[in-house]
């Protein structure tokens, strides 16, 4: 199916992600490299490890105390978190850290991937591209409750681990 | 890859095993993917809900179960049952004739109605590799969730 801007942004209303920008890429196969998934692996510890300066998304997130230190530290993605790409590799997105971002794995991430099958045969491809490196829904973003991990207690965490890099 | 052998990978892993399905539950399943076209559940698949796991999770992938699974970790969350996931995906052309039962980040699994399985692309659903062992299948699925 070929959206416009306007149908892909209605269309990601319809699965609940009405706040979540656009952009567009050609819909033509790009080769990938072969050694794609090493760096790939690489890419994903790096991307996670960069979050620390997104401390005040991630507290909307909930996670405890042990998840959030192995997703800051590169060493685990907490249950239901996805890393994405913002232009996948075969539309010709490059292994960078600007190119990834992380969301829920269930609705967002499955409900991302529905979004861009639906349009596998267009010409133009809409693709999901949030403003930030962790995309929450605006509708779930306030008033939550605070999880065991706090925007405050997170923020400590952060700098601590910060300080210990600064050490390495 | 024998069943025990995918066993043994999952423990080492520490994948998280669901629970298991009933047979009324896999009954009710055969006959709604039936009734949507879809490939139904091969043996080796139903022996495996009703015998050891419901459905198995590991980093985010997962291999669906017959039933919407409650989560309470970062939050309540829902994955979806197999059945909801190919109701998703029943209108595209690449998905006639199979029915996805798995995903991680990058690819999507499916089975058809010969038992074979395929890692299908997660942007365009067009097959990439082909699998004549489902358990090899569910665990190249897997192992890419815990990277």
């Amino acid at each position: 199916m070929q959206y416009n801007q306007t149908t892909a942004l209605r269309r990601l209303t319809d699965l609940f992600m009405d706040d979540l920008p656009v952009i567009s890429v050609m819909g033509k196969p790009y080769p990938v490299a072969p050694n794609w998934f090493e760096k790939y692996k690489s890419l994903r510890r790096d991307f996670m490890r960069s979050l620390s300066d997104s401390i005040e998304d991630i507290s909307f997130l909930n996670l405890a105390r042990e998840d959030f230190m192995a997703l800051i530290m590169g060493h685990a993605l907490p249950e239901n978190l996805s890393l994405r790409f913002r232009i996948p590799l075969q539309f010709g997105g490059k292994l960078e850290i600007d190119n990834m971002f992380m969301c829920k794995t269930f609705p967002h991430s499955q409900n991302m991937d529905r979004f861009i099958i639906e349009q596998a045969d267009s010409q133009t491809i809409w693709l999901p591209s949030p403003a930030k490196k962790v995309y929450i829904p605006a509708h779930t973003a306030s008033g939550g409750p605070g999880g065991n991990a706090t925007s405050d207690r997170l923020e400590q965490m952060a700098a601590q681990i910060a300080a210990t890099r600064g050490l390495e | 890859m024998t069943k025990e052998e995918f066993l043994s990978w999952t423990k080492s892993s520490s994948a998280t095993m669901l629970q298991t399905a009933s047979s009324s539950e896999i009954a009710q399943t055969q006959n709604a993917l039936q009734q949507m076209h879809s490939a139904i559940i091969p043996i080796s698949l139903t022996d495996f809900y009703k015998n050891i796991a419901g459905g198995i999770l590991l980093g985010d992938a997962q291999i669906f179960g017959l039933a919407e699974i409650k989560r309470e970790k970062t939050g309540t969350y829902y994955i979806p049952s197999i059945l909801q996931v190919n109701r998703d995906f029943s209108g595209f052309s690449n998905m006639r004739g199979k029915t996805i039962f798995g995903r991680n980040g990058l690819f999507w699994f499916a089975f058809d109605a010969f038992g074979k399985c395929f890692m299908l692309s997660n942007i365009t659903l067009a097959p990439m590799r082909q699998y004549d062992d489902i358990f090899k299948a569910m665990s190249d699925c897997l192992a890419v969730g815990k990277i």
